[in-house]
């Protein structure tokens, strides 16, 4: 069986630990608790018959990848950039951010999602999609919107 | 390593050794239970990736708050020559929390300052959405305002019959409410907008309401009008008057609109003075009928909120102004309900008042002007590209016979024009061909030949804000009307701004 390392990314406050939580135990908590450093959990899925075991790396939120840990990221195999689609602050410099990782971790696959898609007016989400078109989804944690779909989408780009 | 190992061996720390594979080959289980022999990678998902700093060039990684379980750890990852590597755990779990309680605190912190700033930027988004609105609206409205009111003044003047006259007295009277309405909503956008100033200049507050009583008493001869100053009160006030009498006519006009008796009593005293300011009560008091306190009333939005007012509500609006002049005033103004059955309005508005207290000469328009015929005609250019305000503007002024007018739509033929012949005045609307009137003001002056060089040049907008009449002054203009105007208000202006010897 594969491996493979997935480090979570983003600003402080956008849901990385609940989009984590939700894929991996079904949970989903209102509280906001800060992830200091960082958390490590394990996921197996079965794609393309084969089976891939996902190490998910929640990380501590910051302002810029610059910020995170060096060590923590060696060996990873792909990337979540997270954001919160309410919070302009989280996706402003998203694609010097994406231009980082992809140079500084020999071009590993990089997805970036907008989450808290619970939050938009009912019905608003197709034109959200349009505005944040540089996302390659929106999610929701909270109600587990294309939260097992953004798994399956990075383990099938590390296969 | 065994002496590092001594020296850290009671400070919370715990050492494992492992090979290439990640199998455990020691661990002094301080912390942790190892089983040695087994992988390390079984222990938790951390150590599934170990493998990769035994092939990373550095020698030494240190990974900082790692959680395994329910306990944090700082891990250093040290290889050896034997190509085996030493773990060594160190216990940090109280000293992260601490740190995670105070990093909570600011992380909520930023976050809700973030959230504020949105929700403000997002009203202010609204906000400057409602005035663009309220402009573009007016906008629209005041040219055919102009026609109804000008046109209609135009034909009261004609030789017509006495049903023709009620008709035509109709549609003026209502196109000056649609006015007066237009002017009370850009009022409250402006005041609502804090974007308003007051001016400060001497006027008489008794001159002030002797002419307000007179015109009130004209236009309503069975009303007993009353207005009752106390001797207390300065005969000179220094504050804004058109403003100051805004409040009171506001007053006047909602009194009028719910009054059932036939009666209006104007009261102003002095509240109170200190050095040259004074504070002064004014009281409007209709003796039957009830005016609705508003004020009062926890929905006081719907009447005065632009975005969800009813335009028949206007008591709402012309007190919601009153309400907002008064506070620039830094005053208030509330409404009583008498026992009689009428009301009372009070505003106490804050005012300053000359050292010396006289009362002070203002001179005074004479309203009727005698019928202005000219024997040689003024060369009039019409720069207009609305169709409606450019027939208005052009019957206006055909009709006195005093005009010989050109209109221009293209600003190259206006140019051209200025250029190549003769003229006297240039009535200018406030956009042609989407070109700014001030910048085609500047074009004006360059290319006009000698004889137009210092032609006169009248401003005529739909955009009435002061500073925009300001920065038409500013680019030349002589003077500015403002749209909707009477045929009375354009033909007066142009008088007045033109030396009218040269054509008599």
């Amino acid at each position: 069986m594969v491996s493979k390392k997935i480090v979570i990314v983003g600003h402080f406050g956008v849901g990385k630990t609940s989009l984590i939580r939700r894929f991996v135990e079904d949970v989903f908590t209102e509280d906001y608790k800060v992830t200091i450093g960082v958390h490590i959990l394990k996921k197996t899925l079965i794609v393309n018959d084969q089976e891939v075991n996902l190490i998910l790396w929640d990380t501590e939120g910051t302002d810029t990848i610059e910020d995170i840990r060096k060590a923590y990221l060696l060996g990873t195999h792909g990337f979540i950039f997270v954001c919160d689609i309410t919070r302009p602050s989280t996706y402003e410099n998203i694609a010097a951010q994406k231009e980082y990782l992809s140079s500084n971790f020999n071009n590993v696959p990089i997805l970036s999602i907008g989450n808290k898609t619970d939050l938009l007016p009912k019905g608003s989400i197709s034109d959200k999609k349009e505005e944040l078109d540089f996302l390659d989804m929106l999610v929701s944690a909270k109600e587990g919107n294309n939260v097992n779909r953004l798994f399956e989408r990075i383990a099938k780009l590390l296969i | 390593m065994n002496q590092l190992h001594r020296e850290y061996r009671n400070k919370g720390l715990q050492f494992i050794t492992i090979d290439k594979a990640g199998v455990i080959l020691s661990s002094d289980q301080q912390l942790i239970d190892f089983e040695k022999g087994s992988l390390l990678k079984d222990v938790h998902p951390f150590f599934e990736n170990i493998g990769v700093y035994f092939e990373d060039d550095s020698e030494y990684a240190k990974l900082e708050c790692i959680h395994i379980e329910d306990r944090i750890f700082d891990i250093d990852f040290i290889l050896n020559d034997d190509h085996t590597a030493v773990i060594i755990l160190r216990e940090g779990t109280d000293f992260y929390k601490r740190v995670q309680v105070m990093t909570q605190k600011r992380n909520e912190s930023l976050i809700f300052q973030e959230r504020l700033e949105l929700k403000n930027q997002l009203l202010k988004e609204q906000e400057e959405f409602k005035n663009r609105f309220i402009a573009n609206f007016s906008h629209e409205l005041r040219n055919p305002l102009t026609l109804i009111s000008s046109f209609s003044s135009m034909l009261m003047k004609k030789d017509i019959n006495l049903d023709q006259q009620m008709l035509i007295e109709a549609i003026k009277s209502q196109s000056e409410k649609l006015r007066g309405i237009l002017n009370d909503i850009l009022d409250l956008s402006i005041l609502k907008n804090s974007s308003l100033s007051l001016e400060n200049a001497p006027f008489s507050l008794r001159k002030l309401l002797k002419n307000l009583q007179l015109n009130y008493t004209t236009s309503h001869l069975d009303l007993n009008f009353k207005v009752n100053i106390d001797t207390n009160v300065p005969k000179t006030i220094i504050g804004d008057k058109r403003r100051f009498e805004q409040v009171i006519t506001n007053f006047i006009d909602n009194a009028l609109k719910h009054n059932k008796g036939d009666s209006i009593e104007i009261n102003i005293q002095e509240n109170q003075r200190r050095a040259n300011k004074v504070s002064l009560r004014i009281e409007v008091t209709n003796n039957e009928g009830i005016i609705p306190d508003i004020l009062s009333d926890p929905k006081l939005e719907n009447y005065t909120s632009i975005g969800h007012g009813d335009i028949e509500k206007t008591t709402g609006l012309s007190f919601s102004i009153a309400r907002e002049l008064a506070q620039l005033m830094d005053g208030d103004i509330r409404i009583k309900h008498c026992e009689n059955g009428g009301t009372t309005q009070v505003a106490n508005l804050k005012l300053s008042f000359p050292i010396h207290d006289e009362e002070i000469e203002e001179q005074v328009e004479k309203k009727t002007k005698p019928k202005v015929q000219l024997s040689e005609k003024i060369r009039t250019i019409i720069a207009e590209e609305n169709s409606v305000s450019k027939m208005t503007a052009l019957k206006i002024l055909v009709s006195t016979g005093n005009f010989d007018t050109q209109v221009f739509t293209d600003p190259k033929n206006l140019l051209g024009a200025v250029e190549n012949d003769e003229y006297d005045l240039i009535l200018m609307s406030s956009s042609i061909s989407q070109l700014d009137t001030i910048e085609l003001i500047s074009l004006i002056k360059e290319f006009a030949n000698d004889h137009n060089k210092k032609i006169p040049i009248i401003g005529v907008t739909t955009q009435t804000a002061p500073e925009d009449i300001a920065a038409l002054r500013k680019a030349g203009c002589k003077d500015v009307i403002k749209k909707p105007y009477t045929d009375d208000e354009l033909t007066n202006t142009i008088y007045k701004r033109l030396n009218l010897k040269k054509f008599k």
